[in-house]
């Protein structure tokens, strides 16, 4: 059940990034792509993340756990969203 | 506006507004200074709506809107983010931030870097048990006297936004140098100058915590209770107004009886009253430890807008006394448009309304 979550979380959480934050310029993205490191998470594409996420999964990330860790790349990120899901 | 208030709140509301002579160390015995900041470190305890509160009396109470302005940013960008992330050796300076012994400044915005924090240069090096900061910050309010300083700067190049890092700096630490106060359009009470950081050597201990969570908790604090100080400007404002147009005579009549006249401060009335309820909602949202980014968007953006219109309404509706200096009433204007500015420009929070609306 959770891995079909974070499956699902994790899948969603890419179609938002390859659509809204590169605009289809995805050729590279894949689940471990450093998101910081490139540049594709800037402090806007971070915010929007934050609120996909409260609004599409119901899970609320509270500031604190917005970290270099958690948000490295879409694999940790699902996997925050999946934890935060309790 | 009285409804939901308690005895306690009114009480509060009436002694601040009431004060009569206000400098620095008379808002620490009243409490401004530490409103927000817990009982234990020697502040009043209070929500962010009792906080917003207090400010809005001050506002009302003070006519150097600059002085509860330097209020604010003290206790919003420097002593509350301490009493939220410090190190217990960083809040033992909070009893002397929240009586006024102490003058905290918060030094984020730099020459490249305003609306876009991400594009911090200003850098701070690992060095043995400490790090070495170095760069320039250009617009800090109380910058050129006070006593503490929270500062950011990048940490971790490779983390975008999120690998900035705040700093509690002491004024005396070698290498922090701070200008003159610059000139300005108004808030003339808060004096502001540049702050730079040249090899500044600090300890471990400066360190506060991540610099987008520290500083995006003192902005969304500042957005929701800082702005209340207008909400008391506005309503004393519109007392003189009113004042005003039923003292004086044109045509052989008072000026409120012209409609024009009238109608124009029921639209300052009404701005106001609209602006209020929504930084009153946003203060709840924080309370109530809501999501509270787009309440307190809205209400920076309706409080500030409100605030710069109803300053020019007065000046047109007290004529050319309202642009003469003598007359204390385009100081408000004056007063308003740093509003529009600081804690994020309009531009700023229609942005990030629109994010929270998932555009
Ligand atoms: C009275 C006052 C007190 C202040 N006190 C402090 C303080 O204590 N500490 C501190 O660090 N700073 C302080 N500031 C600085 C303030 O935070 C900055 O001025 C503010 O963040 C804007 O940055 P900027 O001046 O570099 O303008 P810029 O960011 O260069 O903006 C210029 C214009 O471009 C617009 N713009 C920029 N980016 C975008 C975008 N993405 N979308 C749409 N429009 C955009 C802005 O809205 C603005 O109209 C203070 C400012 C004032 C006026």
């Amino acid at each position: 059940m959770s891995d079909e979550y974070h499956r699902d979380v994790l899948e969603k959480l890419t179609e938002l990034v390859r659509d809204e934050f590169l605009e289809g310029e995805d050729e590279e993205l894949t689940a471990t792509t450093p998101l910081m490191e490139w540049g594709i998470l800037k402090s806007i594409e971070t915010t929007r993340l934050v609120t996909y996420v409260r609004t599409e999964f119901g899970v609320r990330v509270p500031p604190a756990q917005v970290t270099t860790e958690n948000f490295r790349d879409l694999e940790s990120i699902a996997g925050l969203v999946t934890a935060l899901r309790g | 506006m009285e409804f939901g208030q308690t005895v306690a709140q009114r009480d509060r509301y009436q002694t601040i507004r009431d004060a009569g002579e206000y400098d620095w160390q008379r808002l620490g015995e009243l409490g401004v200074l530490g409103a927000a900041i817990p009982v234990e470190h020697g502040g009043q305890g209070l929500g962010a709506l009792d906080t917003a509160l207090v400010f809005e009396a001050a506002g009302y109470g003070c006519h150097d809107t600059g002085l509860i302005f330097a209020a604010g940013a003290h206790l919003f960008a420097t002593a509350l983010p301490i009493a939220e992330f410090g190190s217990d050796s960083q809040k033992k300076k909070l009893p002397a931030l929240c009586d006024g012994t102490l003058i905290g400044a918060n030094a984020m915005t730099e020459p490249d870097a305003g609306s876009d924090i991400g594009a911090l240069k200003t850098t701070a090096v690992r060095k043995d048990d400490g790090y070495v900061l170095n760069g320039m910050k250009s617009f800090v309010s109380n910058g050129p006297i006070a006593d503490v300083y929270v500062t950011y700067a990048v940490t971790d190049p490779n983390a975008g936004h999120l690998g900035t890092t705040g700093f509690v700096v002491d004024t005396g630490t070698p290498g922090l140098v701070r200008s003159e106060p610059f000139g300005k359009l108004g808030m003339n009470g808060c004096a502001a100058g540049t702050v730079e950081f040249r090899d500044c050597v600090v300890p471990d201990d400066a360190v506060l915590g991540n610099g987008s969570l520290v500083f995006q908790h003192g902005m969304l604090w500042e957005r929701a209770c800082l702005f209340a100080i207008y909400l008391g400007v506005q309503d004393r404002l519109i007392e003189r107004c009113i004042r005003h147009v039923k003292r004086r005579k044109q045509f052989g009549k008072r000026l409120s009886t012209f409609q024009s006249v009238s109608n124009r401060i029921v639209d300052m009335k009404l701005r106001l009253e609209s602006a209020r309820l929504l930084l009153y909602k946003a203060c709840w949202a924080i309370d109530q430890d809501d999501v509270a980014v787009l309440p307190a968007a809205l209400s920076k953006l309706a409080v500030s807008q409100a605030a710069v219109q109803t300053a020019l309404d007065a000046v047109e509706l007290f004529g050319g006394r309202g642009y003469q200096t003598d007359e204390g009433i385009e100081e408000h204007l004056r007063d308003a448009v740093g509003g529009l500015l600081f804690s994020g420009t309009s531009d700023i929070q229609r942005q990030l309304a629109a994010l929270e609306l998932g555009l």
